[in-house]
């Protein structure tokens, strides 16, 4: 029982550890003003991160979504000019739907394991946007209406934070409360036994992918908003960091059990990070060291609390 | 697979090498449409690039083969191919190679600690590290690119040895000593019982951690010398090289036949399928195709491998399976 | 009595197999009938023609009087046929409810949310059916192999299959759980379910089933009311000839004492346990399901730590703490666990084979192993031990149970050890495998080998030993020799009602 609370609530303490940490060593960064920032650069993150909590529940890796990500930005790039930000979107979220379902059905028809199947299709939809985009960058210039995404606010609270809370309520409602969400963990679990026990196995692995996709089209046009331009080359990377907040979150890697909650968690701890050693005026590549050993710190912890509580000598 | 399981007689066979005949047969292929591939330099070139790959690949089908990958390779590469191209200078090639080599071994052994030693599953102590070597990578060189003054260097990833590319020479005795090593020696053996089944390895008396944390030594040992040959053929390293190898290196496992579940593999199919990429990849750039275009068509033929090579869902069942199993013993 | 299932002519061929060659009989409704034979019978293939696994290649199937097609899982339940398999189709991350129902979960009308509370009570209704006590929302990971086990009944019993088909369903259960199953088996029989067991303890068969079905080689032998017949007589159908000495008579023992073991304790596991062992004596380990043997046995040999006390081997204190040092000092390990555990499936039968002495079968100090020496060890022990197998390159996978488990004896054998310790050897291998293995165990204790043997067959476990120990809750309740051992005082040791020592001899 307690190792099952340990799992669940780890991030929790990792987080208000570091937050604490930190707010130590700078101040600044438990000011109003910098927790409305660190959210809403969380979002681009751990928007896309909700979805993968489905797939790494579910079994599976999307290891595609950095290209779906590049290719989103590319789709407003070059038609936001063109037919408006309400259009384009609508336009990238089709494409998405279809990349997710696309898939879904290599892993579902040609039998191929989620891991090497979408590292394939990473390459060909990186392939896909740079040939859309001739590989040059698609800036907009003007109909800066997408910046609603970055600036914009609702009542004063900040567009993207507004759908990382919304996306994050509607992961957890269905994760929790909808016979999807049970299918998902069933086939994490045990895909065989799903099979026989008459779950619509193929169904929920690639509505699975159509929503990893989904979320993945959100979060690409809150970086179109921010970078105002389309490039086939972003999101190198960015299925890594959606995984690590994933894992770090609390979702069993080996499926069946999944933390939504966690996740969000674990994104905006590596926010935090980012974002504290960003205040402490560290330049750019210490981050990314520093992120990679809390990561690790953080995941020997767990190892070593699991192995404590699985006495075998 | 057979159904009884027994081997196939003679030398070579279509289940066994199925690869070779892919490579023959996209070389027949080429030949007959395309005038350049009726000249043998194309072929020194495309055993030339196979290595860049391939030597790294040996490692990793030792990784593969005992159930673990490694996902830092890419990051690693960068570390390595920047610390081989400063010290060559001052340490000459023997010792250069020498050196590179320990060195990937040594950032190989960190990776295994982690693995085998704080039981972090390597899916994810691998992704870490892929982090961390290349932001390593870019503190020391302060993201800018460093070069070699000795012209000789570049001999090791752009000359030729009796007729033969030099890297491709390190391939083939690379690939030589390490089939010796995994087929003749207790030490090989050990790495396929360990794929095979963890427990049944732990009763027989293999010190399991040991092992495991020696193999992803090698891959990094092999991941140093391919970037010895990798910074020799481009004068020179960066941080920001060759992004996405491991996922190539993979790859090239993978279409050989090693199966992700561990277990079982080889090294000269590996090396096959290292050719086969390369082949592809010259092919595109002599039929001019798109550079774009031409990410699509390895994605799709990288589908079309997968599919066919038996890495199927029950595979992968049976793989999160046994690293469950791993991970309680 | 109207029949439930109606098999004719059914045969089927896998490429080199004749797995099954014209099998018919009938299974009357209401029944339970079990269904025996050899590995490699026929029976877990008829199994899986009727689970919808396989199809036939000849032969028709008529469920409850009509034609039937199964041709996957879904068209099997449909026609109301459920298959318990030993490995159970169960998702361990999820409740015990959510298993059951998992493919027609309760909504709430016309949105898709889960009803929980409903779903509970309808869970505790089908459980209450089999007077079954288990919280809906437990998580399957954490039931035990018997719960689970009923969890797949409830299972079978929500999706109303009429027939429930049993593939050995007391492997991995204590007595109590039998008694539990059998219980529960009768209820379903009063509920007009028709039961299908395959199982290969004759014991069990006389004790629930009304007839029996005998398969031998794929071909069908006979069908007879389990009241007019006798376990002999089965399995004299099942063998095809008279099995003389079913049980060979135990080895003398005396020798020097190979194993000692001295206050032996793991908190939680055993406690103070002391014994010795002599050189060609076999020794038994009696004892109930989670008496504490299995750790016992992996103690001796170092998968896992001891708090107090010692181990001698040949007199001497030994530090056993890895198989390593065990393997050193001679002891063998084989497990019951063959899949997992015994086995290294896709390496070859040679592989298998050698890999505990490859240092010794190498040159160049240890670096290369000799291949011809490599082959002379596998022929050795394929005579010794009558292995079979199409190549020595075979991968190990696609033998039987049986040749396996010689295989996995055979390497523990290589080691020269001198002490050997069996853990449930013979489960799951059919009579004729299960006859050779005891053959076996008394030549290598006349050879001078010391074996402890732990088997949860009794009659196997007295006949083949020299002398028995019962432990109970993980304390040494018996210690019987010569005419001492006996089924009832065994009984009663492995239950704590009594403690019983032999005059040493």
């Amino acid at each position: 029982m307690l190792g099952r609370i340990w799992e669940d609530y780890f991030i929790y303490l990792v987080a208000a550890v570091t937050l604490a940490v930190f707010g130590l060593l700078t101040p600044n960064i438990l000011s109003a003003a910098n927790v409305v920032n660190l959210l809403t650069n969380a979002a681009t993150v751990a928007i896309a991160a909700a979805g993968m909590t489905f797939a790494i529940t579910g079994g599976g890796f999307d290891l595609s979504i950095g290209s779906t990500l590049a290719l989103t930005t590319c789709i407003l790039g070059k038609l936001v000019p063109r037919m408006g930000v309400g259009a384009a979107f609508a336009v990238a979220l089709a494409v998405g739907a279809v990349l997710g379902t696309l898939n879904g059905l290599i892993i579902t028809k040609f039998k191929i394991q989620t891991f090497v199947a979408t590292l394939s299709t990473l390459i060909i939809y990186r392939g896909l946007a740079l040939i859309y985009t001739e590989g040059r960058d698609a800036t907009l210039y003007a109909n800066l209406g997408i910046k609603v995404f970055t600036s914009g606010d609702i009542a004063g609270l900040p567009v993207p934070v507004l759908l990382m809370a919304m996306v994050f309520l509607v992961a957890l409602g269905v994760y929790r409360l909808t016979p999807f969400g049970v299918r998902v963990r069933s086939i994490g679990s045990n895909l065989a036994a799903s099979r026989i026990s008459g779950i619509p196995v193929d169904q929920t692995i690639i509505a699975i992918f159509v929503i990893t996709a989904v979320t993945t089209v959100i979060s690409g046009t809150l970086l179109t908003s921010q970078l105002l331009t389309g490039n086939g080359r972003v999101g190198q990377g960015f299925e890594l960091e959606a995984i690590t907040a994933t894992i770090l979150g609390g979702t069993s890697l080996t499926g069946g059990k999944g933390n939504v909650l966690g996740t969000l968690v674990a994104a905006l701890l590596l926010t935090i990070i980012a974002n504290g050693l960003n205040l402490l005026g560290l330049p750019d590549q210490y981050q990314r060291l520093a992120k990679g050993l809390i990561f690790i710190a953080a995941l020997a912890l767990d190892s070593l609390g699991r192995a404590l509580r699985h006495r075998r000598t | 697979m057979a159904e009884t399981g027994k081997p196939r007689a003679g030398l070579i066979n279509a289940r066994e090498h199925g690869i070779l005949l892919a490579v023959l047969l996209f070389w027949a292929v080429c030949a007959a449409t395309n005038g350049m591939f009726r000249d043998l330099s194309t072929y020194s070139s495309i055993l030339r690039e196979s290595s860049f790959v391939g030597v790294a690949a040996i490692g990793m089908t030792f990784c593969i083969i005992s159930g673990d990958f490694d996902l830092s390779v890419g990051s690693m590469l960068s570390l390595l191919g920047i610390a081989v191209v400063a010290m060559v200078g001052k340490t000459g090639l023997f010792l250069g190679t020498l050196a590179v080599t320990l060195l990937g071994a040594l950032c190989g052994t960190f990776n295994g600690l982690l693995v085998a030693g704080l039981r972090i599953p390597a899916f994810i102590a691998t992704l870490a590290m892929y982090y961390i070597y290349r932001a390593l990578a870019y503190i020391v060189t302060n993201g800018n690119p460093v070069q070699f003054q000795e012209p000789w260097f570049t001999e090791v990833g752009n000359g030729s040895l009796a007729g033969v590319p030099t890297p491709f020479v390190f391939f083939l005795v690379l690939v030589a000593a390490g089939t010796f090593l995994l087929r003749k020696t207790p030490f090989g053996r050990s790495i396929l019982a360990i794929g095979n089944s963890a427990r049944a390895s732990q009763i027989s008396g293999i010190r399991i951690a040991r092992v495991r944390v020696f193999i992803f030594a090698l891959v990094g040992a092999f991941t140093g010398i391919a970037a010895m040959l990798i910074s020799s053929r481009m004068w020179s390293a960066n941080s920001g090289m060759k992004i996405g190898y491991e996922f190539d290196v993979i790859a090239a496992v993978v279409l050989g036949g090693t199966s992700l579940a561990g277990g079982k593999g080889s090294l000269v199919n590996t090396l096959f399928a290292s050719i086969f990429f390369a082949s592809l990849n010259t092919a595109m750039n002599m039929f001019h195709v798109n550079s774009f275009m031409q990410r699509v068509v390895i994605g799709i033929v990288l589908l079309f491998a997968f599919s066919l090579s038996g890495v199927r869902a029950f595979i992968s069942e049976r793989l999160r399976l046994k690293r469950e199993r791993a991970l309680e013993t | 009595m109207p029949t439930a299932i109606d098999i004719r002519n059914v045969t089927k061929t896998f490429p080199g197999v004749a797995a099954l060659t014209d099998v018919s009989f009938a299974v009357r409704s209401g029944e339970v009938h079990a269904v025996v034979g050899e590995n490699g019978a026929g029976k877990s293939t008829l199994m899986k023609i009727l689970g919808g696994v396989y199809q036939p290649d000849r032969g028709e199937i008529d469920i409850g009087g009509k034609r039937a097609h199964i041709r996957s899982v879904r068209d099997a339940v449909d026609h109301g046929i459920s298959v318990i398999y030993q490995e159970f189709n169960l998702m361990p991350e999820l409740t015990v409810a959510e298993n059951i129902f998992a493919a027609d979960l309760p909504t709430v009308p016309f949105l898709p949310l889960v009803r929980r509370g409903h779903l509970a009570e309808r869970t505790e209704a089908l459980l209450r059916r089999l007077a079954l006590e288990l919280p809906p929302s437990a998580y399957v990971k954490n039931l035990s192999v018997s719960q689970r086990q009923m969890v797949e009944i409830a299972k079978a019993l929500h999706q109303d299959s009429s027939i429930l088909i049993m593939d050995e369903p007391t492997a991995a259960l204590t007595a109590a759980e039998v008694d539990t199953l059998y219980r529960i088996i009768r209820t379903l029989k009063a509920a007009g379910k028709t039961i299908l067991y395959i199982s290969h303890r004759l014991k069990e068969i006389f004790d629930v089933a009304d007839r029996v079905t005998v398969l031998r080689d794929g071909r069908y032998v006979g069908t007879e009311a389990v009241s007019s017949i006798t376990q002999d007589a089965v399995v004299r159908m099942m063998v095809g000839r008279d099995v003389q000495h079913f049980y060979p008579s135990a080895a003398s023992s005396g020798g020097e004492v190979a194993l000692e073991v001295r206050n032996l304790t793991r908190r939680g596991a055993f406690e103070d346990i002391t014994f010795t062992v002599r050189k060609g004596e076999v020794l038994g380990l009696a004892g109930l399901m989670g008496s504490g043997r299995e750790e016992l046995m992996k103690a001796l040999y170092g998968l896992l730590a001891c708090d107090a006390g010692e181990i001698l081997v040949g007199g001497r204190a030994a530090g056993i703490r890895s198989p390593r040092d065990a393997i050193a000092l001679g002891l063998g390990f084989v497990t019951e666990d063959r899949k997992e555990a015994g086995i290294f499936p896709l390496m070859s039968v040679k592989e298998n084979v050698s890999l505990n002495v490859l240092r010794r079968l190498s040159g160049f100090g240890g670096l290369s192993i000799d291949a011809r020496r490599e082959r002379a060890l596998l022929a050795d022990y394929a005579t010794f031990l009558n292995l079979r197998y199409a190549s020595e390159d075979q991968a190990i996978m696609y033998l039987s149970g049986g040749n396996q488990q010689k295989i996995v004896l055979a390497r523990a054998l290589a080691a020269e050890c001198g002490i050997l310790l069996l853990l449930e050897p013979t489960r799951g291998i059919d009579v004729g495998a299960k006859a050779e293995i005891y053959h076996l165990i008394g030549e290598l204790s006349r050879k001078g080998i010391a074996i402890i043997l732990v088997s949860s067959d009794l009659p196997e476990l007295m006949s083949v030993s020299s002398r028995v120990l019962v432990i109970w809750q993980g304390k040494l309740t018996g210690d019987l020799g010569g005419s001492d051992v006996d089924e009832t005082t065994i009984m009663q040791c492995a239950t704590g009602s009594r403690r019983f020592t032999s005059e040493k001899s």
